[in-house]
């Protein structure tokens, strides 16, 4: 029988119906989500994924030669390589990809899991969408990476949280701490890096990565709307969900600051003492 | 003058927060879980309504914050394009020294006598 296409009632799961007020405060995890989420199941790619972390020695001291080492390995350091030497784009592109993969791994995931929530129809449209963005994106980048002259595995995969969907622990799967980390502070924070490299790519007259991370920026801009929007949905009735959003995404926000100070305290400079957000070097 | 965000519009994506020079855009002391531009400390730089992607942030003329207070944030905003620059120019300095190196390994190995 077909779905219908009318908005459920919000998390009813995480508070069935009877419960008192106090009860409404407390999280509750659906009933056998555990078991059936999606689990450790390795996924899939050809090439395989192989982070930095993977790397068989021989292929690391390629790897050193051609990089200089896993410390450069980061889109900072890599645009303002490639403005020296074009050939840096190549794997500038792959750090971008190469979270595009694990964006497809990620809201797959999410799309499937958090129907165990009992969350909106029309949240779960959202994020099959925003699922299907993601694999347009990689599509983009792998044919970026073919301009360039590169290919899928020529350079690794860059490491970003968790590694497989089912190491996020636990406590931390409740949609709303997951809309407020990845949809808004984190695709919110990837608008930045889009931009740097699009205008990185009109800089050196390079249309085709300019066009297509335009294009990427502004799916970025829909998603983090996407994610806002149901994050406030989710919160309305229940205000523990909003204080833990907030709490989860203050948390990632301070990760993400530390990581670009110790980036800084590493290239020898003053990591922007202040300013608390950590601006980009643009 | 300051600026102000239109908190209808606003998707939270922090990039005004994270562009803006004095630190005077506040979310998680926010009771509404929304970006808001504190107009004491609002230099009129533009940056944020340039950077802004809903295009939700307006320039209102009639707000102009106590003297004293534009003063400190403007000094707020010359030490932060202080550290910017020098943040800027350290990844720079690194990142070309880095691409020299990597050619200078290549035209070793290919004997090229690089040295």
């Amino acid at each position: 029988m077909a779905r219908q296409l009318t908005d459920r009632p919000v998390c009813k799961t995480a508070v069935p119906a009877g419960e008192t007020e106090a009860a409404r405060k407390e999280p509750a995890m659906a009933t056998g989500l555990k078991e059936r989420r999606l689990g450790n199941a390795v996924a899939k790619r050809e090439p395989p994924y192989r982070s930095v972390m993977e790397l068989s020695e021989e292929e690391r001291k390629a790897f050193a030669e051609k990089l200089g080492g896993a410390q450069n390995y980061n889109s900072v350091v890599l645009r303002e390589m490639a403005r020296k030497d074009r050939r840096f784009l190549a794997p500038l592109i792959m750090s971008i990809l190469s979270a595009e993969f694990r964006g497809i791994d990620f809201f797959g995931r999410f799309t499937v899991e958090t129907q165990e929530q009992n969350v909106p129809w029309h949240m779960t449209l959202g994020f099959a969408r925003q699922t299907f963005d993601e694999s347009r994106h990689t599509l983009l980048n792998m044919k970026l990476l073919e301009h360039l002259g590169s290919h899928l595995g020529e350079y690794p995969d860059i490491i970003l949280g968790p590694q497989r969907g089912g190491e996020i622990p636990e406590e931390e799967l409740d949609p709303a701490i997951l809309l407020a980390r990845i949809n808004v502070a984190l695709e919110g924070f990837a608008l930045t890096t889009f931009e740097e490299i699009r205008a990185l790519a009109r800089d050196l007259g390079e249309e085709l990565i300019e066009h297509c991370h335009d294009y990427n920026m502004a799916d970025e801009v829909t998603h983090v709307a996407l994610g806002d929007y149901w994050l406030e949905r989710l919160s309305q009735e229940q205000p523990w969900r909003k204080d833990r959003a907030r709490a989860a995404q203050e948390e990632f926000e301070k990760m993400l600051s530390m990581v670009r100070e110790m980036a800084a305290n590493f290239v020898g400079a003053t990591a922007g003492g202040s300013n608390q957000n950590g601006g980009t070097p643009g | 003058m300051a600026y102000v965000i239109d908190q209808d519009r606003c998707i939270n994506c922090w990039w005004c927060r994270r562009a803006c020079p004095t630190d005077t855009i506040h979310y998680f002391d926010q009771p509404n879980r929304k970006h808001w531009i504190d107009p004491e400390g609002c230099i009129d730089c533009d940056i944020c309504a340039q950077v802004c992607p809903m295009d939700c942030i307006d320039h209102h003329p009639e707000i102009t914050p106590p003297p004293e207070k534009l003063e400190a944030a403007k000094a707020r905003a010359r030490a932060w394009a202080g550290d910017r620059r020098r943040l800027k120019l350290a990844v720079r300095g690194y990142a070309e020294a880095q691409v020299l190196r990597i050619a200078g390994n290549g035209k070793r190995e290919n004997g090229n006598g690089a040295d």
